[in-house]
């Protein structure tokens, strides 16, 4: 005599063949492609210092080696020590920043002045206490060297910062993600808001979206400082609260006490924003894309919206590609002038007039931009580049680098010196954070 | 151990061969729905996979892979609401196997499943096909085990109902 339980059991059973997998059984292609993906941002390994070696010669040597603690955050300096070595004007230097594990990117930058850059990004250290091996990352340039400056805990779980921006030596931001308890199956994916004030940085709350029960699926991706009462945050609300079962657009605001959610548009079937630039607090420039189909087969195309000091609004993009949607996912935008604002992505740089958008050509593959003015336009991403108002020029680099490194990030300071940070290749998906400087000034 | 030098994507479709059939028919069960299902599952292995540093100890894989397609279709839930409405409708129809009654049975706790909330509903899966203790199933539901006890209790109850309705037992 079978019990209910076993006919619940043998109709589970039965119900669950609905299902069987059709032979053979493999990995789909996208799947595939998305694991790899992942993995060679997470996967721990052997370091080839022979690469940094000859790249950062004895220096990158010891930035391998560099145990030296975090700089507590009441220890870091700013003005006024002077730096150690004058900037030559027009001239480049490079340095190898502290990297102490095996996979170490920065991926946000923010120039203060000469003597005060912070640059931000994900450490992978494997520690048990963290499965994904994901911390933020926190680095300082005081006019003579960067060194790991301490953040505030996150808790037990994975967490990263992405971007970075400020307005003075005490006013800087840093926006990233962090999964809340310790499960090394979900994705980093609540937002991480940090301030400095010049004395230490600290989590700021971010705010849940209206109507959402949870910030689980939401990340920070882009920031941009216009003031110490206004600054505005960019992302993605993946949430199972956001009203469909695919991204929307996230946009927060900080008016000098708090974030708070402000409307943003989305089209197609999802949509998320990557990064952001301002011109004024009633022109600021977001960038990401939408996405028709989503999940395993889906198709994306370049989101430009603008804050007009009233609302967010969608400005299409497909007058660069033949009035058809542009494909790909806009990584940066930089706002030289109310009329004159640039993004990229992949090898697409398209500049908007006022009017319409003009496709330039694109040096390499741009992950970021950054502009003193119309005719002095920086692009980095697989290089190095430079617009002079007619043309794009590949900064040389000798040695070159190695291969699978890349800039995430490039700024100017206020004297006009250009930083760009990244990580550097030096084993398939290792990378070690550098930054490059050019001074300010013709070559 | 012997590291495993074969590339990666030998040993992502050994995982994936392993895993598969039996990640997808849970992923049904849990969710009602075969696609959501491959979704789930796709979905599953990619964020086990890219970053469990250790793919060369398959047997650690295994239960990760399980409870993140547990965890992720607990997500899944609060979408269904329209999608059991759908099933519900499906369900109204007679199918002409209907009349053999292990099949009966079947389709009535098909029935019954999509009618019990998603909470009972998880319970029972995990519980009776998944074979978890209720201890597990309350770490993975996020409650006391004296309530996946009720869970159970409840979701048994309701099934029971539905299975007296249907095939007149």
């Amino acid at each position: 005599v079978s019990t209910f339980s076993d006919v619940v059991r043998e109709a589970l059973r039965g119900l669950a063949e609905d299902v069987e997998p059709a032979d053979p059984i493999r990995v789909p292609p996208l799947t595939a492609r998305r694991v790899r993906r992942r993995r060679a941002r997470v996967v721990a390994g052997l370091v080839a210092a022979v690469v940094l070696l000859g790249y950062g010669g004895i220096a990158g040597a010891r930035a391998l080696v560099d145990s030296r603690p975090p700089v507590p955050a009441d220890r870091v300096t700013t003005p006024p020590s002077p730096p150690a070595v004058a900037c030559q004007p027009g001239v480049l230097s490079r340095s190898l920043l502290p990297g102490p594990d095996d996979e170490d990117i920065l991926t946000g930058l923010a120039p203060i002045s000469d003597q005060d850059v912070w640059a931000v990004g994900t450490r992978f250290n494997g520690q048990s206490s963290h499965p994904g091996g994901q911390l933020t990352l926190i680095e300082h340039w005081d006019g003579r060297s960067w060194r790991i400056v301490e953040g505030p805990s996150t808790g037990p779980g994975n967490s990263r910062l992405v971007a970075a921006s400020g307005t003075s030596s005490d006013d800087v931001w840093a926006v990233g993600g962090f999964e809340p308890t310790v499960d090394p199956t979900t994705g980093p994916e609540a937002p991480l808001i940090e301030h400095w004030d010049g004395g230490r940085w600290s989590i700021v709350p971010a705010p849940l979206p209206p109507g959402h029960q949870s910030h689980s699926g939401v990340g920070l991706t882009g920031v941009v400082a216009l003031a110490p009462d206004d600054a505005w945050a960019v992302g993605f609300d993946d949430t199972l609260d956001n009203g469909s079962t695919t991204p929307r657009t996230l946009v927060e605001h900080w008016n000098g006490r708090s974030w708070t959610v402000v409307p943003s548009p989305n089209v197609d079937d999802g949509s998320l924003l990557q990064g952001i630039a301002a011109v004024s607090a009633t022109d600021v420039w977001a960038v990401g894309a939408s996405y028709v189909g989503y999940g395993e087969v889906s198709r994306s195309r370049a989101l430009v919206e603008h804050w007009d000091g009233i609302a967010w609004t969608i400005v299409p993009v497909q007058s660069a590609h033949g009035g058809q949607p542009f494909p790909g996912v806009v990584e940066t935008v930089t706002a030289i002038g109310p009329n004159d604002v640039w993004v990229a992505w992949a090898r697409s740089i398209v500049r908007w007039n006022g009017t319409t958008w003009t496709d330039l050509t694109a040096p390499g593959r741009v992950l970021a931009l950054t502009a003193l003015g119309p005719r002095d336009v920086w692009g980095a991403g697989d290089v190095l580049a430079h617009w002079d108002g007619r043309e794009w020029t590949t900064v040389p680099l000798d040695p070159g680098l190695p291969k699978g490194s890349t800039f995430n990030a490039v700024g100017v300071t206020p004297a006009g010196d250009v930083w760009a940070v990244g990580g550097l290749g030096y084993a398939a998906g290792h990378q070690h954070p550098f930054a490059l400087r050019r001074c300010a000034g013709p070559s | 151990v012997e590291r495993d030098r074969r590339p990666l994507s030998g040993r992502l479709d050994e995982l994936y061969r392993r895993h598969y059939g039996d990640m997808l028919r849970l992923a049904y069960l849990l969710s009602g729905s075969r696609a959501t299902a491959e979704d789930l599952v796709q979905e599953a292995f990619v964020r086990v996979a890219g970053r469990f540093v250790e793919l060369r100890n398959p047997d650690a894989f295994g239960p990760y892979l399980k409870r993140t397609v547990i965890n992720l279709s607990r997500k899944q839930f609060r979408h269904r609401r329209v999608e059991r409405a759908y099933v519900e409708r499906q369900a109204r129809q007679p199918s002409p196997e209907a009349r053999d009654p292990d099949v009966a049975v079947q389709e009535a706790i098909r029935e019954g499943l999509s009618r019990l909330t998603p909470r009972q509903r998880a319970a029972i899966v995990l519980r009776f096909y998944g074979d978890l203790s209720e201890r597990d199933i309350a770490e993975t539901l996020g409650c006391r085990p004296g309530t996946v006890k009720s869970l159970v209790a409840r979701g048994l109850e309701a099934l029971r109902t539905e299975i007296g309705s249907e095939v007149g037992a």
